[in-house]
């Protein structure tokens, strides 16, 4: 039996209503998707084999692997697929990832094992948008019912774990799959307890409790990788840290003062002093896992360079914002909040600091507009669950959409990376995309619309034990291949 | 019966203070269970889905009437009904009441009652201080060390989680530490004070020994002011300790409501602080009851 400590329980097993990474990682174990990714974050093919995309790239016909079974012995087809994707589009069904789909329009069942998806309009990162949409067999749906998809996944996936059960606030159980097409997994129960407190869980890894931990307290990573039978994995993840900059009025509406706070900052002492080492300096708006991800010239530490950017924008003696911090939200977000308050004190810019609870973070930052904000500078974190560069930088930077209640929450508008967005989501030549992307990425990198801070690290410990475990760029992993001895 | 009766428009304010003071909290439930990074339109259809966009008095009204039916609704978060989501945690929470509110009143009332009869003694010191430790030491802290010690050095207990005899032994000890400390505190006070009663003087008097006025004359009189701290602190463990549930991942009543409020989940947090204001209700009537078996000058109304 293996046994894994994880933070929070989920609110939903269902496929479609998947918000957080870890559940969304254990259902996937269960129901599969068309395609997936590697360890470095490139695309394969998963529960499908091929797939063309038509010249006009409003159709994406896709050759599905033959003989898989479901785990209620029924065969995964194109039928199959479709009515998944059928479902994922109804709107009676609670699906927060929808969005992702909005290129979407039709299924369409080609043959047994061929299926056809028709697009509104040419939507190239479609094909990695699929990898967060697992599929269910439609004979066990109707035995279970549409209420039950919530609590129970018993049976309804090809996945090399068979859901048993869920104690609400204290476990999920899974048992092996015989049967799974990639060959059944060596552990023949998997147990997925839910233990708040990153110390406790810590604590039951060292005692033998558990044989394996998600995010254990970051202060303890170096002493764990000390510990003899403990293994921590530190790995990257797509959790891209900024302060975003309202661009819309006020100081920040000047590029020089942007440009000057990038230099204020000292990025590398962050990541050493507060975040004990756990994260990579940013030199991007894109993380380096993503498609279309290119490399800039992190902004050295300077603060005489800012000094004079801010007088030069009129600003000599600098002058007071605000600067909304979530707690407890992203790691040591409150401290970090804190250390840039004290750089930027440094080059004669007074912050004050604001710390509101998660969902009045959420409101404040989604209620922005283009005349009012409550905030000049936010420091929020983004983890797209598309590994494409448009994931990240369309809803972010695209000047249609600008806050309220979408994503440009800095107000930013560049034509020429507006231009670039568009053509590069509907082109299909991945060669020709690359180089938008990365023309795109220099023209925000000199517009500074965030402070570009780092990359988060995403960090499992577990016993020496097990081994053969695959951790993923995404903070997720993989217990298809992990043996226990 | 009075008692009883009160009960009703006591708890039906709270509803209605609860549904309005939920309501004051800046944030908004659908945009959280959607994630920040869900559209604007599927939030919306989220919104509609809860029935948030109703007029407000429309909402209330739909939960009162629903409330007579005993229909606590359906938690927005997991799509499970509230009832079912509480009654999946309230035994654990009870168990954990119960065992840490035994083990207190074991171990408080004969070491209150021992301090008191050695007053000013050394033992009597020792009990003080031990007192004062117990009400002071930080439920986390003491967790976090009893884990380390118990569970990680010395393997003989688990460290968290719930399901044997022995998981129950850690958060218990972390509860009753800081109960069995005020009970001593309480019970010391109170006998204390009964000691100092004329019909004690008289009973001296009387030639009667220390030994029997206190345990057959004092001990009941003094232990009513007792009852009644038991009896709230174990109505109030019935709403969870929240920091032990966390610490020991306890799957109980306090972290499905602590959790609700940070996630928004308005008939949650409705449904489970009601069901919890029914039990604490429930717990002081107990109490009350408790008292005309000790004490015969006290009629319930």
């Amino acid at each position: 039996m293996l046994r894994i400590g994880i933070g929070t329980d989920a609110d939903t097993l269902d496929t479609a209503g998947q918000t957080t990474t870890t559940i969304n990682n254990i259902v996937s174990f269960v129901c599969e998707p068309l395609t997936y990714y590697d360890e470095k974050g490139n695309m394969v093919y998963w529960l499908a084999e091929s797939h063309t995309t038509s010249s006009d790239g409003l159709h994406v016909t896709m050759k599905l692997k033959k003989n898989i079974k479901f785990q209620d012995g029924t065969p995964f087809n194109a039928a199959a697929v479709k009515f998944t994707y059928d479902r994922l589009l109804n709107p009676q069904v609670k699906v927060p990832n929808r969005n992702l789909l909005a290129a979407l329009n039709t299924t369409e069942v080609v043959d047994e094992y061929t299926v056809r998806f028709n697009l509104k309009f040419p939507y190239a990162p479609f094909i990695r948008a699929i990898s967060n949409f697992y599929i269910i067999s439609p004979s066990q749906y109707a035995v279970l019912g549409e209420d039950n998809m919530a609590r129970n996944l018993y049976n309804l996936g090809t996945g090399p774990l068979k859901f048993k059960e869920w104690v609400k606030g204290d476990r999920m159980v899974f048992v092996k799959f015989d049967e799974y097409w990639g060959g059944p997994i060596s552990v023949d129960e998997v147990v997925f307890k839910v233990i708040p407190e990153a110390q406790t869980r810590e604590a039951m890894l060292l005692s033998g409790d558990l044989d394996l931990i998600l995010s254990p307290p970051p202060t303890d990573v170096s002493k764990l990788s000390g510990t003899p039978g403990v293994k921590v994995i530190v790995s990257d993840s797509t959790r891209v840290m900024t302060v975003n900059l309202y661009t819309a009025k006020g100081p920040f509406s000047d590029v020089r003062v942007r440009q000057a706070v990038n230099y204020a900052v000292d990025k590398e002492a962050i990541i050493k002093n507060i975040v004990f080492g756990l994260g990579t300096i940013s030199d991007s708006s894109v993380p380096p896992s993503f498609f279309g991800y290119s490399h800039n010239e992190p902004y050295e530490y300077n603060p005489e360079k800012a000094k004079k950017l801010l007088a030069d924008a009129g600003y000599p003696d600098g002058f007071t914002c605000k600067m909304m911090v979530p707690t407890g939200r992203y790691l040591f977000d409150r401290q970090v909040g804190e250390a840039i308050q004290s750089y930027l004190g440094k080059v004669g810019i007074k912050v004050e600091l604001f710390t509101p609870d998660w969902p009045t973070f959420v409101s404040q930052l989604l209620g922005t507009s283009p005349t009012n904000s409550t905030w000049d500078m936010t420091f929020v974190g983004y983890a797209m669950t598309v590994p494409d560069a448009d994931a990240m930088l369309y809803p972010t930077m695209h000047s249609s959409q600008w806050a309220p209640g979408k994503f440009n929450t800095m107000i930013y508008k560049n034509e020429k990376v507006d231009s670039l967005l568009d053509q590069a989501r509907r082109e299909v030549d991945p060669n020709k995309r690359l180089s938008m992307y990365a023309e795109a990425q220099k023209e925000i990198w000199n517009d500074c619309p965030w402070i570009f801070l780092y990359v988060q690290k995403f960090i499992i410990a577990h016993s020496d034990k097990v081994s053969g475990l695959v951790v993923y760029p995404y903070e997720t992993f993989d217990i298809r291949t992990l043996k226990m001895a | 019966m009075n008692r009883v009766l009160i009960l009703i428009p006591t708890l039906l304010g709270l509803v209605t203070f609860l549904f309005i003071l939920i309501r004051l909290i800046p944030g908004d439930p659908a945009r959280v269970l959607a994630g920040l990074m869900a559209s604007e339109e599927d939030v919306e259809l989220i919104r509609e889905q809860l029935g948030l966009n109703k007029p407000l008095y429309v909402q209330y009204f739909t939960y009162m009437a629903n409330l007579f039916t005993f229909n606590l609704g359906v938690s927005a978060r997991t799509d499970s009904p509230v009832l079912y989501e509480v009654m999946a945690r309230l035994p654990n929470t009870l168990a954990l009441a119960l065992s840490s509110t035994a083990l207190a009143v074991a171990l408080g009332v004969p070491l209150g009652v021992f301090a008191a009869s050695r007053k000013s003694s050394r033992l009597d010191t020792l009990v003080s201080t031990f007192s004062i430790v117990g009400i002071s030491l930080p439920t986390y802290w003491l967790g976090l060390i009893m884990i380390t010690i118990f569970a990680v050095e010395l393997h003989l207990l688990p460290a968290g989680g719930y399901g044997t005899p022995a998981h129950f032994i850690l958060p218990t000890v972390t509860i009753a530490l800081f109960l069995t400390a005020f009970i001593v505190k309480i019970t010391k006070a109170s006998v204390i004070d009964s000691m100092e009663k004329e019909y004690v003087v008289t009973a001296r008097s009387k030639g009667l020994t220390e030994r029997v006025i206190l345990y057959k004359h004092v001990l009941r009189n003094a232990l009513i002011p007792v009852i009644t701290i038991i009896g709230l602190q174990f109505g109030s463990l019935l709403g969870g300790a929240v920091i032990t549930e966390t610490i020991y991942a306890w799957p109980g009543l306090g972290r499905l409501i602590i959790d609700a409020i940070n996630n928004r989940d308005y008939p949650m947090v409705q449904g489970s602080i009601f069901i919890f204001a029914l039990l604490y209700a429930l717990v002081n009537l107990i109490t009350d009851l408790i008292y005309t078996i000790v004490d015969p000058r006290v009629r319930l109304g």
